[in-house]
């Protein structure tokens, strides 16, 4: 796996991370060039939706960052978006989905050094793992109709109401 | 239903104005399926257990029942649950409801928040079937459980029937139906089908009733209870400091949360 360069998005707010990506640049710290940064308006933007759309456009990893909680620039944004990700982290946790793929950080307008070492130690942890080749599978794979699977004996039960 | 469910349903439609009542009958197959009494002469006497029964609330959510106004609906401890979040909700405006829970020989009339709130107090739901499969499902590696989840998924072909049975669905522009972006791949393929169902557990996180109409519902058999169970374990584990009145955990945030994953 030497040779592997991942391909990482990062969802980054316009008011921090953002401003904390140029501050990198301009104070000239390296960083890997596999980031591709799009900017949000604020992390209460970064729908879940946004994400599976990024996995779906062949990222191997995903980093989520934004304000320091009370940091915000609509006062609340990251809070929402912060309790979004807790359940959202425990749906692909239960899907079997692999979360340690996405990086949830909070980096500041004035962390320029952090966000480098945010995007450089994500790289490094995406190239231990490897390219998502089992979500890469289910985006080629056609199914063939009808299916061999036969799960749906599965038995409904009901459950009783206790007084 | 019983003698006295149905003396009521008729002094309800004579004497309150009572339009429309959605009761619940079985068909030649045995399964529950709604019935819709519009005049005395629809009344019919079935014999359905009480956790036979099921959540018909999603048709509340549709205009031509909503134009009825004044409804009476047949419905178990779900039903009462479900009726308690969509008043939450604003979902129940302008509607006259009465809720009718049969009891052994009897039935409690519910028609306020204040009544729902007594009735549900009483009770306890039991959850043993559901949290011994999302236990089984947690056991397995990261891997086992993808394999499991690709397995059972490979059966939906997005008929999107837990969407169309789900009393808490009820927008009328969904996700699904919005194509630039096109959210959710109309191809039968396994992607689009694994982002319709964590949509749907995302949508539904904190708002669930776990009534199971959804798992009741779907031709392929797919456990969808276990993903709505875990995420409210996970929500009334995870803001526990919430006081009980929030009824959408989303919705909400305290300002000394701390979450360990957020670098």
């Amino acid at each position: 796996m030497e040779d592997f360069e991942p391909k990482l998005a990062a969802f980054v707010c316009n008011w921090c991370t953002y401003a904390g990506a140029d501050l990198t640049g301009t104070s000239r710290m390296k960083y890997p060039s596999n980031v591709r940064i799009l900017r949000f308006p604020c992390t209460g933007r970064i729908d879940f939706m946004l994400v599976m759309k990024a996995f779906d456009s062949g990222v191997d990893g995903l980093i989520v960052s934004g304000c320091h909680p009370n940091d915000c620039h609509y006062t609340s944004g990251n809070f929402h978006a912060q309790r979004r990700w807790v359940v959202f982290k425990e749906v692909l946790d239960i899907m079997g989905f692999d979360t340690r793929r996405i990086f949830f950080t909070w980096v500041s307008a004035a962390e320029g050094a952090k966000w480098a070492k945010v995007v450089t130690d994500a790289v490094e942890e995406l190239k231990k793992l490897g390219p998502y080749s089992e979500f890469k599978k289910i985006l080629l794979k056609k199914l063939q109709f009808p299916l061999d699977n036969k799960t749906a004996d599965r038995e409904i039960k009901t459950e009783p109401v206790i007084s | 239903m019983n003698q006295k469910i149905n003396q009521h349903i008729a002094y309800l439609m004579k004497e309150k104005g009572v339009n429309l009542i959605i009761s619940q009958a079985k068909d030649s197959n045995g399964f529950v399926i709604p019935h819709f009494i519009l005049s005395e002469n629809d009344i019919i006497s079935s014999v359905i257990a009480i956790n036979e029964m099921r959540n018909f609330f999603a048709y509340l959510n549709k205009q031509e029942i909503k134009s009825f106004k004044s409804i009476g609906i047949v419905c178990n401890y779900f039903g009462v649950k479900t009726f308690f979040q969509l008043k939450f909700e604003n979902q129940l405006k302008d509607l006259e409801l009465f809720l009718l829970i049969p009891t052994d020989d009897d039935f409690i009339e519910i028609t306020s928040e204040k009544q729902a709130e007594d009735y549900l107090s009483g009770l306890k739901q039991s959850t043993i079937l559901v949290d011994e499969e999302l236990e089984n499902v947690k056991k397995m590696s990261m891997e086992e459980r993808w394999n499991y989840w690709m397995k059972t998924l490979e059966l939906c072909t997005k008929c999107y029937a837990c969407r169309a049975a789900c009393p808490m669905c009820y927008c009328s522009s969904c996700t699904t139906e919005c194509n630039i972006p096109q959210w959710i791949p109309v191809p039968a393929s396994l992607h689009g089908i694994f982002e319709w169902h964590v949509m749907r557990a995302m949508h539904l996180a904190g708002r669930c009733t776990e009534c199971d109409e959804c798992v009741k519902v779907c031709p392929a058999n797919i456990p969808l209870n276990i993903l709505n169970k875990g995420l409210h374990n996970k929500i009334s584990e995870a803001f526990s400091s919430d006081d009980s009145s929030i009824k959408y955990a989303l919705n909400f945030f305290q300002p000394d949360e701390k979450v360990d994953f957020i670098k």
